[in-house]
């Protein structure tokens, strides 16, 4: 049976509709020990779980009647429940660390509208949610790959933080901001350039002269694409090499070198309110897309996560493992040839489950103690299984209530069918009215 | 020895069924029916399958698909769209057991073929079962409704529904017996339900009822065969409150009121002929002249029923090929009735002629023979033309299925990843792909503006995004679109050209040209594009 469906795939590979698996992961990498030899990860902005799966069927989603203050200090007159954004564009609610323990209120979970109130901001603002119908692209993808529902950002607070521990296990200081002289911490890159690893960070619409020491500030691409908080890799050209602009990407795709570990920031379409969510799924599934048209698909692993909470409503505690966070849950998903395939992964992972993946993949050694005892999200995937062909995201998501077992096509069936019976029973009762007349002997002349 | 009725049990007889024949001669009308229904059988079904789907079966036949519950359709397929769904439920029923385009395609010509014995009897009432006889077999035969029964289209149904309604109509005429009228209203009712253009059966029955002075329904009929009309048409209304789809009916409704004429003024007149042949045309001309004279309830019945759909179609700005076929069984029986005046016909030769050699009864067989070789050799000769001629290219839609649509259907199903996404020229090939392949497929020409499109389909906003984000991966080209839309065939190619696109599969067919030629050419093109 495996051996039939290795062939299947390697003839359409022959055709040319399906790319041939990848002979090498990237020009010097060493072996994997999974069947994974690329690891891609998409760091998407702001947003929680439940503001974006929060109704996706089986997922650990917004729960029945919940209905959050406005004010927790003032008894409360009035709440508001979550309800279905019908604009891509929201405003930006406040995401900020406090903000973010105002929202957690020690466990309680209900301080998600207060936390704006108190800063004069709109408390309804958290408690939107898109479904399926806004997210086609992102619904499909769980649908057909693993959709993480207990995927929690590392640290309380927003992007900076975040993406520190995406690639270093730590805040590094950086909940105080960055300091002037730059981050110094060890990052997963140095792991992996001592090992030998091929990586690359690409960035969309890459500015090079855009770093921490950008006399305008930060800015998103300098706080997004972490590395460029360090000055080693700054100012240090072999280092700086590996941050690329994002057209990279395509190229190493359709030239078969794309290194072992890829790690993408967006800058333009990362769904940071008030951003289009339709712009950033498109930006995020065309990347899925193309890594599924390429040699590389084979043998590939792509998460798609989002940084923070962005100061929306999740209704899930953060399990606490030092005082940096855990954050709030975030939407993760994982696609891979080798994933299991329309399922929900519930396993506790943040951000250092990345890292923990890289580092027992390919054999380096774990930065600090969160990501020495994080999950792998190697649990995402079955690295027995036969590769699957990709099934690339499509642009229409339909519910299961709107097929052919809702409400509304039975009552078609029945209404349609009881219009036949009708007329069908009316013929028969004529048919049998005129035989029976028929039947009547007449009196014949001899 | 054969027995016989006295005068008043004929009288009885006659005003409770249709004719009262010599018992010896019954089965030869059953006979020739039963010939009709074979012949007719055996033209609809000939090759039914070699060539796959045209773009509205493989739509009717994957709304019934997705009604069925297969997933493989409920996704491409919107089960609510703009039709009623009287067919599309019949055929759910047979995708119970499998989805296939042959089962489809044997559901259309079942119906079809009921409208045989449906027309003699109708013809029987009306006139004798001479003209019914006559009236089956030259339906059987004619190419009009062999070439629309053999696909999977609305018009067949509505066509045998329209007939069956007619024929209880003209059963009440005949008895007074109010269950006829009722059963009319509802069999009316299914007829629309089968095609929501089937609406004229009301004013095709209120032109009969206000021109025949010997009708007097009185209100409380009258209300009662509205409520039975309303009662079998509101499957339709209830379907589309409870689904949510009443802001599709709507538009589709608005875009079918405004949308631009699709062919020209002279459309049937150029198409008539061809489809119910000359002969055929000629003499239900004739008919229609002798109908006016006449004017019996049973010529006001034809007469309205060719009549009112006729004048409609003329001056509704959408037309299509199909879309007369529910007249055609009235054609046939004001050309067969012709059959019935042949001894007046004779008579009043006759007169003009009183020399004439030959004996009344020989003239009058000789010219009921010419009339029925010359209603019924020159269309069966044409049927089997029709038959052979599907997809020709530049032909017109609704005349048959498109060659090759079926297999790149299935080499995109076979090959092309899942969640795959195309843009054709148009909506016809998409329909293909989504019906054959099960991958999403956008037209190019499809509107983004509301009032310029089918509301069934979703346009492509922004192509050029949609190619570049990846949304859309695969490109497809057919000959027919490109044959009608030139204009988005080239933008077609420029983004072929632009995305890098590279050929991966060609379909390549014996086609015929419209001038009944035949050229082996690239009939699909599939290109994957990529930025």
């Amino acid at each position: 049976m495996r051996r039939r469906a290795i062939a299947t795939l390697f003839a359409l590979a022959l055709l040319g509709v399906l790319p041939l698996p990848s002979q090498a992961a990237g020009p010097t990498s060493p072996p994997a020990s999974t069947p994974i030899k690329h690891l891609i990860s998409l760091m998407q902005e702001n947003h929680t779980f439940d503001n974006y799966f929060g109704t996706y069927p089986g997922a650990d989603g917004i729960p029945k009647g919940v209905c959050l203050p406005a004010r927790l200090s003032s008894p409360v007159t009035d709440c508001i429940a979550p309800y279905h954004l019908t604009n891509p564009r929201t405003s930006d609610p406040n995401h900020e660390r406090d903000a973010a323990l105002s929202a957690y209120n020690d466990g309680g979970m209900n301080g998600f509208a207060w936390a704006q109130s108190l800063r004069n901001l709109d408390p309804r603002g958290p408690m939107g949610y898109w479904d399926g119908s806004d997210l086609p692209l992102y619904w499909n993808l769980a649908r057909n790959y693993v959709l993480g529902d207990r995927f929690f950002s590392s640290a309380w607070g927003g992007s900076l933080t975040n993406h520190i521990f995406w690639v270093a296990a730590q805040s590094a200081g950086g909940n105080g901001g960055i300091p002037p002289g730059g981050l110094t911490a060890t990052t997963i890159f140095d792991r992996l350039e001592a090992a030998g690893i091929s990586w690359k960070m690409y960035v969309q619409n890459y500015d090079p002269t855009h770093t921490f020491r950008s006399p305008k500030g930060l800015g998103p691409q300098a706080v997004w694409a972490t590395l460029l908080q360090f000055p080693r890799f700054v100012d240090t050209p072999s280092l700086r090499s590996h941050i690329v602009d994002l057209s990279e990407y395509y190229k190493d795709l359709a030239n078969d070198t794309l290194p072992a570990v890829s790690y993408i920031v967006p800058r333009g379409a990362s769904e940071h309110p008030p951003g289009n969510v339709t712009s950033g799924q498109n930006f995020g599934a065309s990347l899925v897309t193309a890594l599924m048209r390429s040699t590389a698909w084979w043998s590939s692993l792509f998460v798609l996560t989002h940084d923070d909470w962005g100061g929306y409503y999740d209704h899930v505690p953060p399990p606490q493992v030092d005082p940096d966070g855990y954050g709030f849950r975030v939407p993760a998903i994982f696609v891979s040839p080798f994933a299991r395939s329309g399922t929900i992964d519930r396993t506790t992972y943040d951000y250092t489950s990345i890292l923990r993946f890289i580092e027992d993949n390919w054999g380096v050694a774990p930065l600090t103690a969160r990501d020495a005892t994080a999950n792998s999200i190697v649990g995402a995937i079955d690295i027995r299984a036969t590769p699957a062909a990709p099934v690339f995201p499509d642009h229409v998501y339909l519910a299961p209530g709107l097929t052919a077992s809702s409400s509304a096509a039975l009552i078609l069936r029945l209404t349609y069918a009881a219009a036949v019976l009708i007329l069908v029973g009316g013929l028969v009762f004529v048919a049998r009215g005129r035989s029976r007349r028929a039947a009547v002997p007449l009196k014949r002349a001899s | 020895m054969t027995s016989e009725l006295t005068h008043s049990q004929v009288a009885v007889l006659r005003a409770q069924r249709i004719e009262v024949a010599p018992a010896r001669a019954d089965w030869l009308p059953a006979a020739g029916v039963v010939v009709a229904v074979v012949v007719g059988a055996a033209v609809r079904l000939w090759g039914i399958g070699d060539v796959g789907f045209n773009s509205d079966e493989a739509v009717y036949a994957g709304q019934a698909a997705a009604l069925s519950g297969n997933p493989e359709y409920t996704q491409f397929f919107a089960i609510f769209r703009a039709h009623p769904l009287l067919i599309q439920f019949l055929l759910s029923l047979v995708f119970q057991f499998g989805v296939s385009d042959i089962a489809a395609r044997l559901l259309s010509v079942s119906i079809g073929l009921a409208a045989i014995p449906l027309i003699y009897l109708l013809g029987a009432q009306l006139f004798s079962r001479r003209v019914g006889v006559l009236s089956a077999v030259v339906l059987a035969v004619l190419p009009y409704h062999v070439v629309v029964t053999r696909q999977v289209l609305l018009d067949g149904p509505v066509m045998t529904l329209f007939l069956l309604s007619m024929f209880l109509l003209a059963r009440y005429m005949a008895t007074q017996a109010d269950r006829y009228l009722y059963l009319a209203a509802i069999a009316g009712g299914l007829t629309f339900l089968a095609k929501e253009t089937a609406i004229l059966i009301l004013p095709v029955a209120g032109a009969f009822i206000l021109m025949t002075p010997t009708v007097r329904l009185g209100l409380r009929r009258l209300l009662i065969m509205l409520g039975a009309f309303a009662l079998a048409v509101s499957p339709y209304p209830i379907s589309i409150a409870v689904s949510g789809a009443s802001g599709t009916a709507k538009n589709f409704l608005i875009w079918q009121l405004l949308r631009r004429p699709n062919h020209g003024f002279t459309f049937y007149a150029e198409i008539l002929p061809g489809a119910l042949g000359i002969s055929l045309l000629l003499l239900a001309i004739i008919g229609v002249t002798i109908a006016v004279q006449r004017a019996t309830w049973q010529d006001r019945l034809l007469l309205a029923w060719v009549l009112v759909p006729l004048a409609f179609y003329q001056f509704w700005p959408v037309k299509g090929y199909q879309y007369l076929l529910p007249i055609a069984p009235a054609l046939i029986l004001l050309s067969a009735r012709l059959l019935e005046l042949m001894p007046e016909a004779v008579a009043a030769l006759r007169a003009r002629r009183p020399n004439l050699g030959a004996r009344d009864d020989v003239v009058t067989r000789a010219g009921a023979g010419a009339l029925v070789l010359l209603l019924i050799l020159p269309i069966a000769l044409s049927s089997f033309t029709h038959v052979g001629a599907q997809g020709a290219v530049g032909s017109l839609a609704g005349t048959g299925g498109l060659p090759g649509g079926r297999e790149a259907g299935a080499w995109i199903g076979q090959n092309v990843p899942e969640g795959a996404a195309f843009m054709t020229i148009g909506p016809t090939l998409s329909n293909l792909i989504q019906f054959y392949g099960h991958r999403r497929s956008q037209g190019l020409s499809v509107s983004p503006n509301p009032l310029d499109r089918n509301p069934a389909y979703d346009p492509i906003i922004n192509p050029d995004n949609a190619l570049r984000t990846l949304r859309i991966q695969y490109v497809g080209w057919d000959v027919w679109s490109a044959s009608r839309s030139p204009f988005f065939e080239r933008l077609l190619m420029k983004y072929v050209n632009k995305y890098h696109g590279r050929l991966v599969y060609e379909q390549i067919e014996n086609t015929q040209n419209v001038d009944r030629s035949t050229t082996r050419r690239a009939v699909i093109r599939i290109y994957e594009v990529r930025p």
